[in-house]
């Protein structure tokens, strides 16, 4: 068991490695000078700013030095924002995006989990909830934002516009992205649950007269949400980058909005800095669901458990 | 009546295509605890689907057409699911087919079996422990207290099977339904399960109604015999009646099929009718052996036949008294046969 | 009829009592709800955008400016936009260009993912490691950070982001093609090709392409709405197809902000949007009920 640990660890570490490496390539590549946009300085200021964020050093030697930067979590600078790091940044909007991301996942997960489980267990046809759920993973989500904000907000004044003081204000961009995730969890789960309901220790388990709730939790559950913790690596990816439609729509100060900002401010360091945060984010996620699995499939179970080590 | 558990006049119905037709045809028998009666038929011939209506586990595609089950004179067909479930299992016990693929991977024995017993019996998990481990003592597993807390892949195919039954008789149901129990297994194994189960039957005066479509077991096994074919019991009786002089003339070719070790017989080929059993739409108008009869007649085309009584009570035209043809004759026509290797 | 005929023998055959395999049409259309509606709404639109140029007098870069922001009336089915060019043409044009890029995204996707994916799943033990190691690597960053990343360093326009849409979007297919062909190699109708001496290019043209059709379709149903959200945000972002050309994502965009005084001109883009990728699902969805 030890040895699936290690080996999954190593893949994290080398992963991260190459997601450095590879923002590092593509910002050399970013065409122009980042300070092209001061105009008028003289040509011995911008000297001196590239000596100061050791842009003249040759290519290797910068490589190294952010390699070190990074495992030490300095992110290095703003280019924009003179005097702005990135830590601050991520500092700043970290706390916000996750509080966003958390409800959601939240949310998500009940929402669905409730919804496909209930479905599975009626015995009518289920076309209508096919229909219904392939509506909602058909609305993009900057439509589903702007109305739900024009809706609630600007014609009902059921709930808060803009900005993120009050749980009031989580409300309507945490319903924005759970949608989508809610309806694809729910026809995840609950074609899982009919895969697992029709085999053979389920049903000999219905045999000796265990009561529905039994089976449920003990037998169906467990091998069922297989398949909806493996989607948690793509769910966080959907939440990450779906940050940055909601936080710009609800104007909500977290890392997606800074990132917005910084795209359309062609702000190089920070697009990558913030890359390799939320690289960081999603192998980390993904390091966990393997573990995770480890605990649930029995499969893997089989397979490692037996191992010596 | 008397009887511990009465099937009378079953029928199920599915929908293929459009059409409906009946895997289990006007089925009626009925089990005591004194007894143990074995079904016999092919592969399709309606026994797993006839059992698993008594405990009311069938999908949703197969339908009730008619009858009626009385448990305990109670009609248990018309029972919904909160008490069919204190039914199952503590009344009536089922042993599936497959023990490889019946009992939870991702979880231990031990758990498998105390979350039967708590739920039906009531008790706190130690009690339940204790009475798990006295249930794998019963059906001669080594060492129970250690095969508790092993998982189900650790266990080899026999000893699942036995902690099954194990799981079947903790709670002293009144009748047990075994489906085909060994064939998943291998032979050796066989006799050791079916000797546990008559002593289970002995010693506990628990009914059992075994499934089975191989002769020679249920020649073992079983008091009265059931053959079925095509959804219907053709032929009942006593084991001893049926195995040594088989009236239906379906039974007969099961017991020619039979491969034997005599002397005499086993240079002959094995003489197998071609033909499977079939899906049949109507229920009541021809007798279904029909086509795979060597001794049909004509008023098997008309109407479906009677019961007979002869030493067994046979549904079939050959033994109505108005029949004066030789029924032990030779057959009249020559149908396609299947070589089977093993001779010469 | 005697009593001594009844007894004699005959024989009979149980055909008209046995229950048939009636010949279903063969067409998966046959009561495939899905399917009808699917194929049926997707195909409205396609054609819609094929004809778009004719579809109104107005061409979709025509500008008003005496016209603008009108909401939906006679002379313009759809209402204007704020530069006064018409919804109605804008949006059929738009359909062309995001059809344009996912179709074309979602076929390279296919193309990819399918050797590489066939490859993987042919390959030996450690060959197949190596490249699985590769999808999850690319995996390691989100794709639409990706995706961003190469237009900002490409700069935006069409062929920019069908490349880099289609540069992330394969990972799934190839996965997915490369569980199926693992499962098809080792299905005994492959075994019984071999044993009859069938060449590995046969076995693999004739035996397994046809057998990973439908996962293909079906994940394709998955990845072609994901490309038109994909362009959308980048639209958003200001990435996207550049003006004056329409897509939708640049026309939900732009009609956000005046979403509180002109609706329509969210509405009409979402509402065709939305039936679009609605539709390819429920034709997602049939192929596998089909199958």
């Amino acid at each position: 068991m030890l040895s699936y640990i290690i080996k999954k660890s190593i893949t994290l570490l080398f992963s991260l490695f190459f997601v450095i490496t590879v923002t590092f390539v593509l910002m050399q590549a970013m065409p122009g000078d980042p300070f092209s946009h001061l105009d008028n300085i003289p040509a011995e200021v911008v000297q001196a700013l590239h000596a100061h964020y050791g842009l003249d050093k040759p290519l290797f030697q910068q490589y190294v030095t952010y390699l070190y930067k990074i495992l030490q979590f300095d992110f290095g600078f703003s280019l924009v924002y003179q005097g702005r790091s990135i830590n601050q940044i991520i500092l700043e909007g970290f706390p916000t995006t996750f509080l966003l991301g958390m409800q959601s996942l939240l949310l998500s997960l009940s929402l669905g989990g409730l919804t496909g489980a209930a479905f599975s267990l009626r015995k009518k046809n289920n076309s209508f909830f096919l229909v219904f759920t392939s509506l909602w993973f058909s609305m993009p989500m900057l439509v589903i934002a702007s109305l739900l904000q024009y809706l609630f907000a600007m014609k009902l004044h059921l709930l808060p516009v803009a900005r993120f003081d009050s749980f009031f204000h989580t409300i309507l961009p945490t319903i924005t992205l759970s949608l989508f995730p809610s309806a694809f969890i729910a026809k995840l789960f609950k074609a899982s649950l009919d895969e697992v309901t029709k085999t053979e220790h389920v049903r000999f388990a219905k045999a000796k007269g265990l009561s529905a709730k039994q089976i449920f939790f003990k037998h169906l559950l467990k091998n069922a949400c297989l398949p909806v913790i493996a989607y948690l690596g793509p769910l966080t990816i959907y939440l990450l980058t779906g940050s940055f439609i909601v936080e710009k729509i609800f104007a909500i100060p977290g890392l997606g909005m800074w990132m917005v900002l910084s795209i359309i401010a062609r702000d190089y360091s920070v697009i990558m800095g913030l890359t390799v945060f939320f690289s960081m984010i999603l192998l980390t996620i993904n390091f966990l669901v393997d573990i995770a699995y480890l605990f649930l499939d029995p499969k893997i179970q089989n397979y490692v458990i037996k191992q010596p080590i | 009546m008397n009887d511990l558990l009465s099937v009378q006049n079953l029928s199920l119905s599915i929908s293929k295509n459009g059409e409906k037709f009946f895997p289990v045809r006007d089925v009626s028998f009925s089990i005591n605890p004194s007894e143990i009666i074995g079904i016999i038929g092919e592969s399709a011939s309606g026994k797993t689907l006839t059992t698993q209506a008594i405990l009311q586990l069938l999908t949703p595609n197969i339908a009730l057409e008619s009858g009626r089950i009385l448990f305990q004179n109670d009609d248990i067909l018309q029972k919904n699911e909160k008490e069919m479930t204190a039914i199952r299992g503590k009344e009536i016990a089922y042993i599936p087919q497959n023990p490889h693929s019946s009992l939870n991977p991702t979880q231990k024995i031990g758990s498998q079996i105390t979350e039967v017993l708590m739920r039906h019996l009531k008790v706190a998990k130690k009690e339940s422990i204790a009475l798990g481990i006295q249930a794998l003592e019963k059906v001669k597993i080594p060492y129970p207290e250690k095969c508790f807390y092993l998982y189900p892949h650790e266990l080899s195919g026999g000893m699942k099977q036995r902690v099954i039954i194990a799981m079947a008789l903790a709670l002293k149901p009144k009748i047990i339904i075994a489906d085909e129990p060994t064939t998943a297994l291998d032979v050796t194994l066989q006799k050791e399960i079916l000797h546990l189960l008559k002593m289970v039957h002995i010693e506990h005066k628990i009914g059992i109604l075994f499934i089975t479509h191989d002769m020679a077991v249920a020649s073992h096994l079983c008091d009265k015999i059931l053959v079925m074919y095509a959804g219907e019991i053709i032929e009942r009786g006593l084991t001893k009646d049926i195995i040594n002089t088989p009236k239906h003339p379906y039974t007969k070719m099961l017991l020619e099929a039979v491969p034997t070790l005599d002397k005499d017989k086993y240079h002959n080929p094995l003489r197998v009718t071609a033909g499977t059993v079939p899906q049949l739409k109507q229920t009541h108008t021809i007798c279904p052996f029909i086509d795979r009869c060597p001794k049909s007649m004509l008023i098997c085309t008309k109407q479906k036949p009677l019961t007979f009584n002869q030493k067994s009570k046979v549904n079939c035209w050959l033994y109505d008294e108005r029949n004066t043809t030789n029924r032990d004759q030779k057959p009249q026509k020559k149908l396609p046969e299947k070589e089977v290797a093993g001779s010469r | 009829m005697s009593l001594n005929n009844l007894f004699e023998p005959a024989s009979f055959s149980l055909k008209e009592y046995l229950v048939t395999n009636k010949e279903i049409k063969r067409s998966i259309f046959y009561k495939n709800r899905y399917l009808q509606i699917g194929l049926g709404i997707f195909f409205i639109i396609f054609v819609l955008s094929i004809f778009a140029p004719w579809l109104s007098p107005y061409s979709y870069k025509e500008i008003h400016l005496d016209q603008r922001n009108l909401p939906p009336c006679k002379e313009f089915i759809f209402g204007t936009d704020d530069l006064g060019r018409d919804i109605f043409t804008r949006v059929f044009w738009g359909a062309r260009i995001s059809f344009a890029v996912a179709f074309l995204s979602a076929f390279f996707d296919l193309l990819i993912g399918v050797v590489y994916g066939s490859i993987a799943a042919y390959s030996k033990r450690y060959v197949d490691e190596i490249l699985m190691r590769f999808c999850d690597l690319l995996n390691a960053i989100p794709s639409l950070l990706i995706v961003i990343l190469f237009v900002v360093l490409i700069g935006p326009g069409f062929l920019a982001i069908v490349t880099a849409i289609s540069f992330t979007g394969w990972v799934m297919m190839a996965r997915i093609i490369r569980a199926e062909v693992f499962k098809l190699k080792e299905a005994n109708f492959v075994l019984a090709s071999k044993t009859m001496g069938a060449s590995f290019f046969t076995i693999f043209f004739q035996h397994i392409i046809p057998n990973v059709r439908f996962v293909a379709i079906a994940t394709l149903m998955y990845s072609i709405p994901s490309a038109i959200f994909t362009e959308a945000t980048l639209s958003f972002l200001g990435l996207g197809i550049q003006a004056p050309m329409a897509s939708w994502g640049v026309m939900i965009s732009d009609s956000i902000s005046a979403l509180r005084f002109y609706p329509w001109r969210l509405l009409f883009p979402s509402v065709i949007l939305t039936l679009t990728t609605f539709s390819l699902n429920m034709i997602g969805e049939g192929l596998k009920k089909h199958e």
